[in-house]
């Protein structure tokens, strides 16, 4: 079914096409989620939480841009909510501490598979974590970043740099040691 | 180039990690999809019924000829207690006619033997030949205990006043968890000729002739936008390019959390029909006035004046010939405002249909004179009334606090221009405004002499200046004309013009 059939099916409210849609979205969606957070079933609450969203919300859906992409952003949008409301006073979250990582110009080829780049990824602390998937996967300018999350630009590009640098380590670690799970300590 | 290849590697590898959600994860979502649209759709019926009880319920009371309106009005009226002093007697008009039928009643003195304690009452105004306003403050002589009556029952009688989830993220694992005028007629006040000071010969031919109480039921009055999808960023759309910060930055820009972030600007129209509605919180200010339906409304100065000589004051008043009228004071136009919640529902692309309920608060400002309490003395019980006299001492604010439910519908000619158009039932819920007698020129409280529920049309037009997501913020002119009298004596209604501003969510 066309997708604009589709969210038009949805809009009648038909259960059938609902499910539809959420089964052709899901997988991806869930994968967004799943980068964000630190478990599989945070990952699915956000998944649900952001359905649900994306359902009630569906007639603001104006069928300009992909469907994917406005689902996707719903989902980011909501996961950066649940962060916020899981780590209200976690310094975790905090992102004015750029003192513990060197910053790397590298540029390594990642052989790794895509669930362990995004294991590694969701190794890094939330903060580094959230403004690396915010820049490197979902294509944010530090600009944006700071306005989603409340952190002066500058701020956000340094955290970016030095995530990005421990992140390069992990990686060459872990292909130098495939057996190698955790690298920050957890 | 070689500097974002870290970035375009790990985008690609995202872009490729899919996991399978369980099964309960839409079970979930299911349920509590079907929930919130249950508990939209059950508020927006319930608004409705209201909306509906509402109009049948005011259509009832407006269509009901009420005797006890009546009693209520006459219980309110100003009425004067024949006073007596040893020379001469005022008997001022008991009931406000219309032409005020002021006829001075000269007597003999009253039976001194039966006359004891006096006391000091406030005699009626009275129109002099230079159509002066003079008040009469006498000695008033009570009647014997034998023949004191009272007028009992009339200022008794009372009518009673109208009364007036989200859920929560651990459903995952609970689910995944899963209201007409009665008193046309002369409204006569039961002033029995007995009276205090029977037994003084009174040519008080009103306050006799009142005896004969007309009630005339009138019948009923009839009565988000550019899916500001990012699409070129996402992961699943190709490749993002981190560092290119200042060329994405239109297109990313990342807006209030969750949905209205993801709303795209205004294009597609094929998905609004389904659109469920919205919310509007609104708020506004302005000026209120009451307007005559017409021709033929009543604030003459159809004044046959008399001829007398000294006036007013007490005694030997030369009778006054023909009949006055007090001419109405004018109210003056006053502030109102209004506040209120509107529920919004799209009929069509560019017609929705809202409905309202609000608070309107209404005014106008009068020219009063000299406030005055006028107790009875016929009955130890009898409450003071109180009134203010013909003149320009003061300014009053009438006020009116209404309850509204408006029912309009919307046009939009333009995405960010909204025309509006509607009826609107009201509710009288309190006042303090005065009724005006012309026939004494007294201004007084009288509740009966409102029409409590009532009919307007309403009218308007906003601007959005602001929106974002499914969230705005607009402001424009509002009108509204009463279709039903307010006034039941004159037929007056309101008319208000004004200011507002809402908040759509």
């Amino acid at each position: 079914m066309d997708q604009r059939e589709l969210v038009r099916q949805c809009l009648k409210g038909k259960p059938s096409a609902q499910k539809a849609l959420y089964d052709l979205f899901a997988p991806d969606m869930l994968a967004v989620c799943y980068r964000y957070t630190k478990s599989m079933a945070d990952a699915e609450d956000v998944l649900q939480e952001g359905f649900v969203k994306a359902f009630l919300a569906l007639e603001q859906y104006r069928a300009q841009g992909e469907l994917g992409g406005w689902i996707r952003r719903i989902m980011v949008n909501t996961a950066l909510n649940y962060l916020k409301r899981k780590y209200p006073y976690n310094t975790d979250l905090s992102f004015g501490s750029d003192h513990l990582h060197p910053v790397s110009q590298e540029n390594p080829e990642v052989r790794l598979h895509a669930k362990e780049l995004a294991d590694l990824i969701r190794q890094l602390p939330t903060g580094y974590q959230t403004i690396f998937n915010l820049y490197a996967v979902e294509g944010f300018s530090h600009a944006e970043i700071g306005t989603l999350l409340g952190i002066s630009e500058g701020t956000s590009r340094s955290q970016y740099a030095r995530a990005r640098a421990l992140l390069i380590t992990w990686i060459q670690r872990s292909e130098e040691h495939p057996k190698t799970q955790s690298y920050a300590g957890k | 180039m070689q500097e974002n290849n870290f970035e375009k590697q790990v985008q690609q590898k995202m872009g490729e990690l899919r996991f399978e959600p369980t099964t309960p994860v839409w079970a979930a979502v299911e349920a509590r999809i079907r929930k919130k649209k249950e508990r939209r759709r059950l508020l927006f019926w319930m608004f409705f019924g209201v909306l509906l009880l509402g109009g049948a319920g005011a259509w009832l009371l407006q269509g009901r000829p009420s005797a006890s309106n009546l009693a209520h009005t006459s219980a309110q009226l100003p009425q004067t207690q024949p006073t007596t002093t040893p020379g001469t007697q005022t008997a001022a008009p008991a009931t406000p006619s219309a032409t005020g039928a002021m006829s001075n009643g000269s007597n003999g003195p009253a039976d001194a033997g039966t006359t004891t304690a006096t006391k000091e009452t406030v005699l009626p105004t009275v129109a002099t030949a230079t159509g002066e306003i003079a008040v009469a403050r006498t000695a008033t002589a009570s009647p014997a205990p034998a023949t004191r009556a009272t007028s009992e029952g009339a200022s008794k009688a009372r009518m009673g006043a109208v009364s007036p989830v989200r859920a929560s993220r651990n459903g995952r694992t609970a689910a995944r968890r899963t209201t007409g005028p009665a008193t046309a007629g002369p409204v006569p006040a039961q002033h029995h000729a007995d009276r205090p000071g029977a037994n003084i010969t009174t040519t008080n031919t009103a306050a006799t002739k009142a005896t004969t109480t007309t009630a005339t039921a009138d019948p009923a009055p009839g009565t988000t936008e550019a899916t500001r999808i990012s699409t070129a960023k996402a992961p699943t759309a190709g490749v993002p390019a981190p560092g290119a910060d200042s060329t994405n930055t239109a297109a990313t820009t990342p807006q209030a959390p969750d949905v209205a972030a993801a709303a795209a600007p205004p294009a597609a129209p094929q998905h609004r029909k389904a659109r469920p509605f919205q919310w509007r919180v609104w708020a506004g200010a302005g000026r209120s006035a009451f307007t005559s339906p017409g021709p033929g409304t009543k604030s003459s100065y159809d004044v046959v004046q008399n001829t007398g000589g000294g006036v007013g004051s007490g005694s030997g008043n030369p009778p006054l010939s023909g009949s006055f009228s007090y001419p109405t004071p004018d109210r003056d136009p006053a502030a109102s405002f209004q506040a209120g919640v509107s529920l919004i529902y799209p009929l069509s692309r560019n017609v929705q249909l809202e409905a309202s309920i609000g608070y309107h608060y209404l005014s106008t400002v009068q020219q009063v004179g000299a406030f005055r309490a006028e107790t009875g003395s016929a009955t130890p019980s009898n409450s003071a009334r109180t009134y203010y006299s013909y003149g320009s001492q003061t300014s009053y604010r009438n006020q009116f606090h209404t309850l509204q439910l408006p029912l309009q519908l919307g046009w939009k000619p333009h995405p960010r221009v909204t025309l509006t158009g509607g009826a609107s039932i009201s509710w009288l819920v309190a006042t303090n405004a005065l009724r005006f007698d012309e026939g004494n020129g007294r201004s007084y409280k009288d509740d009966s002499e409102w029409q409590r529920t009532g009919v307007s049309l309403l009218g308007g037009a906003r601007y959005q200046f602001w929106k974002k997501g499914a969230r705005s913020i607009d402001a424009g002119p509002v009108l509204q004309y009463g279709l039903s009298p307010l006034e039941r004596s004159t037929g007056k209604r309101f008319s208000y013009i004004g200011l507002q501003a809402g908040f759509q969510f």
